[in-house]
């Protein structure tokens, strides 16, 4: 794991470019700005809530990532960094092919029975 | 900041010990499309000193303390583009227009590319153009086996250059040319005979020029479709390397863009370093064009934005080149991710 891919970049990580890019000179209009960090934050939570911790929106371009019961907390300004601080707060490993947080997002997704 | 498709592009060209990498770069520098460009090498010697602009990298990697082997910056190279991207400005050496970077025969290209895209100058003034791989049609084969650097130089090339076909066995050079089309399947193959090469070809149609990037996602889709159908495709692995492979996933209905990029961090934070190369044309949710992604272990390029689609096929169709990771759980796990985002 990388703890340095997420802290060493600037400007607009990819990801919070939106479908705009950013840099791209023909890009479609994206979604609006606020509304798009909204919804990656519920969808952030989805993933961090199966490790017991949760971010929420910070500054307009930050993120809080924080332990469920209030503890520990760090200040990230990007995805990767909001996995990495998941890690140091929770001392388990962010994982998108832990079958166990598969299991929980496919459960979500088919809804209550 | 300038479109980045009108950044200066810089052309890394890499290649194993003994690949003609050097012969390569003597040859493009002799074409008058690359008379203007400044060039970075590891020894003087190495290319023609008439050509205008020739610098030496001193060898200095910085290993970042916490970081993995594949985020290493190569301050060296650094320094070199930022003090002639200076002179530049300045007026001490020509403008030229583009950058070509020689790697060392055992070089990881890895480092390279994370150096490129970690500095707030290099970001602001140059843009990736191609990555140029040579292989060696005499002793690819067994570089392949037993050489995980070439591997990592064919997956990540842009361009493929394969040199010495006149002197290798034939079948030797076709068993080289199918294995590097399977391990890469969208990176253009091109032929160096007897020492030449189409320069052009070389420098022409990289996917981030605005004017190109559609004919060269037309290109790549057309190779990856006729790599996929061939027999045997998903079952002939590498020897060397068979747990090195290459998949590709395909998705009918729209990718929600948002629970990508949270999958695709997390995969690459978890396993970056086993994550050679994905590259993909994505259908996104509410988006009427594509959007091509194209990532080198943990460095993910800008996105780029196509004004439509190359043709009637709107699958979002993802190429994985990993290291030991199960394919079917990583299409599984981007599945879940995407269905519970359009659940929330």
């Amino acid at each position: 794991m990388c703890a340095l891919c997420g802290v060493l970049m600037d400007g607009p990580h990819w990801t919070e470019a939106g479908t705009d890019a950013g840099r791209s000179d023909d890009a479609p209009a994206g979604r609006d700005r606020y509304l798009e960090r909204d919804y990656r934050i519920t969808l952030i939570n989805d993933v961090l809530g199966h490790y017991g911790c949760s971010a929420r929106e910070w500054a307009g371009n930050q993120y809080i990532v924080q332990n469920a019961s209030g503890g520990a907390s760090e200040v990230v300004v990007n995805l990767p960094q909001v996995w990495q601080a998941m890690e140091n707060i929770t001392r388990k490993l962010a994982d998108p092919l832990d079958a166990k947080l598969i299991g929980r997002l496919e459960a979500r997704a088919a809804g209550p029975e | 900041m300038a479109a980045y498709s009108r950044l200066t592009p810089l052309f890394i060209v890499t290649g194993f010990l003994g690949s003609g990498k050097t012969t390569l770069l003597n040859r493009m520098l002799r074409h008058p499309a690359l008379k203007d460009a400044a060039v970075l090498v590891n020894e003087f010697g190495d290319v023609g000193l008439d050509h205008f602009l020739v610098e030496k990298m001193d060898e200095n990697t910085v290993l970042l303390e916490s970081g993995c082997l594949c985020c290493t910056i190569r301050d060296d190279l650094k320094q070199a583009i930022i003090e002639l991207d200076g002179k530049r400005e300045r007026g001490e050496v020509p403008r030229y227009k583009r950058m070509i970077i020689e790697t060392t025969g055992l070089a990881d290209p890895s480092p390279i590319i994370f150096t490129l895209n970690s500095d707030i100058i290099i970001k602001h003034h140059y843009r990736l153009g191609s990555i140029i791989t040579t292989v060696d049609a005499v002793n690819g084969l067994a570089q392949l086996k037993r050489h995980g650097e070439s591997v990592k130089q064919a997956s990540v090339a842009d361009r493929i250059v394969l040199t010495k076909t006149d002197i290798a066995p034939p079948d030797d050079a076709e068993r080289l040319r199918t294995k590097l089309e399977r391990l890469n399947p969208s990176a253009e193959m091109i032929e160096a005979v007897d020492g030449e090469v189409d320069v052009k070809r070389l420098l022409r149609a990289d996917i981030y020029d605005a004017r190109t990037k559609g004919a060269e996602v037309r290109r790549w889709l057309a190779a990856e479709e006729k790599s996929a159908n061939e027999p045997g495709h998903r079952h002939d692995v590498n020897r060397h390397d068979e747990h090195i492979y290459t998949f590709t996933l395909t998705f009918d209905a729209p990718l929600d863009w948002t629970a990508f990029g949270i999958w695709l961090t997390m995969l690459l934070h978890a396993h970056g370093e086993k994550v050679l190369r994905v590259k993909g044309i994505l259908n996104v949710k509410g988006v009427a064009a594509p959007v091509i992604i194209n990532g080198v272990q943990h460095v993910v390029h800008p996105p780029i934005h196509l004004k439509a689609w190359p043709d009637e096929d709107r699958r979002s169709r993802i190429v994985f080149i990993v290291d030991y990771i199960d394919r079917k759980l990583i299409e599984r796990s981007l599945a879940a991710f995407n269905a519970a985002a359009l659940a929330a």
